[in-house]
């Protein structure tokens, strides 16, 4: 397995136990009588189980296992697959961060982060389609 | 890769292009506000993220590596995988239609339309979840003994 699904792999782990927890501490939140604020988490724990889980072992196991594009080129190009994974999960921790920020303290005025955020994870997404659509052909 | 699998994965990547650039504008607007009816991507965001990028991709991964019948028909029924797929996909774009438009009525149809293609799927796909090999591959429990302490067949 190459070193860049490993590495998806195993920060898209990391995504699903965060999300797991945040999802507890959502369930958690009546019961307990914890303050109701913890709902601003609710879009950060699902992009971290759908982007940061599932979207981000898809990137790493397609990589890896996918159709070769070519003897020279078999998996597209490596730098764009390592940007990928950077700007997807500096963009995942940054919503992360600002979501919450932005709801919670509006003075702070965090908004940017948001802003940053949502190109950093367009260029993921769409990095990753530009490598892997020569992947996917007949044999 | 067959070609089924080739357009259902492909059209997936169109689908989470469409479904990330929704979710980018949406997340810049609840920073930086954009334009008013960014809000209204909500809804096709979800649908076109689960259905249409995650479901669709499945699909197509899945009509690959299944287990293969015997010649001549070792994908299945070929024919109603196409029906599947194009069904699917209309029914993502109208059910993302009437999200955006609010149009209930639109909505139900696409989300019913999905719903027919996803059954198509299961039917066609159905036959390929059996044991690498075909039937002969199936061990009667019977004909099986286990030995003492290692748990391994004999």
């Amino acid at each position: 397995m190459p070193t860049l699904s490993r590495w998806f792999i195993k920060i898209g782990m990391c995504y699903l136990l965060a999300g797991l927890a945040i999802g507890g501490v959502l369930l958690a939140q009546p019961v307990m009588g914890w303050s109701r604020s913890l709902h601003v988490l609710n879009p950060v724990y699902l992009h971290f189980l759908f982007i940061g889980w599932v979207t981000q072992v898809i990137m790493g196991v397609g990589y890896w296992m996918f159709p070769k594009q070519s003897k020279d080129n078999p998996r597209g190009s490596s730098w764009l697959g390592w940007v990928v994974l950077v700007t997807l999960n500096a963009g995942l921790v940054l919503r992360a961060i600002g979501e919450p920020a932005v709801v919670l303290a509006p003075e702070a005025k965090l908004g940017w982060t948001l802003a940053v955020a949502s190109l950093l994870l367009l260029f993921a997404g769409w990095g990753f389609i530009f490598n892997t659509w020569g992947r996917i052909k007949e044999r | 890769m067959p070609r089924l699998s080739v357009w259902l994965v492909r059209a997936s990547l169109v689908q989470m292009g469409v479904g990330f650039l929704f979710g980018s504008l949406l997340l810049h607007h609840k920073g930086v506000p954009i334009y008013s009816w960014t809000w209204n991507l909500r809804e096709p965001h979800i649908e076109i993220m689960i259905f249409g990028w995650t479901m669709q991709f499945v699909m197509g991964i899945g009509f690959w590596i299944l287990p293969r019948l015997s010649a001549p028909h070792r994908f299945g029924n070929v024919r109603l995988g196409w029906c599947s797929f194009w069904i699917l996909n209309a029914g993502i774009i109208v059910t993302g239609l009437g999200e955006w438009f609010g149009q209930g009525v639109l909505s139900l149809t696409g989300r019913l339309l999905t719903f027919a293609a996803l059954t198509v799927f299961a039917i066609v796909i159905r036959p390929r979840v059996k044991p690498l090999g075909g039937d002969s591959a199936i061990i009667p429990v019977s004909s099986v003994s286990i030995s003492q302490g290692k748990g391994e067949p004999s």
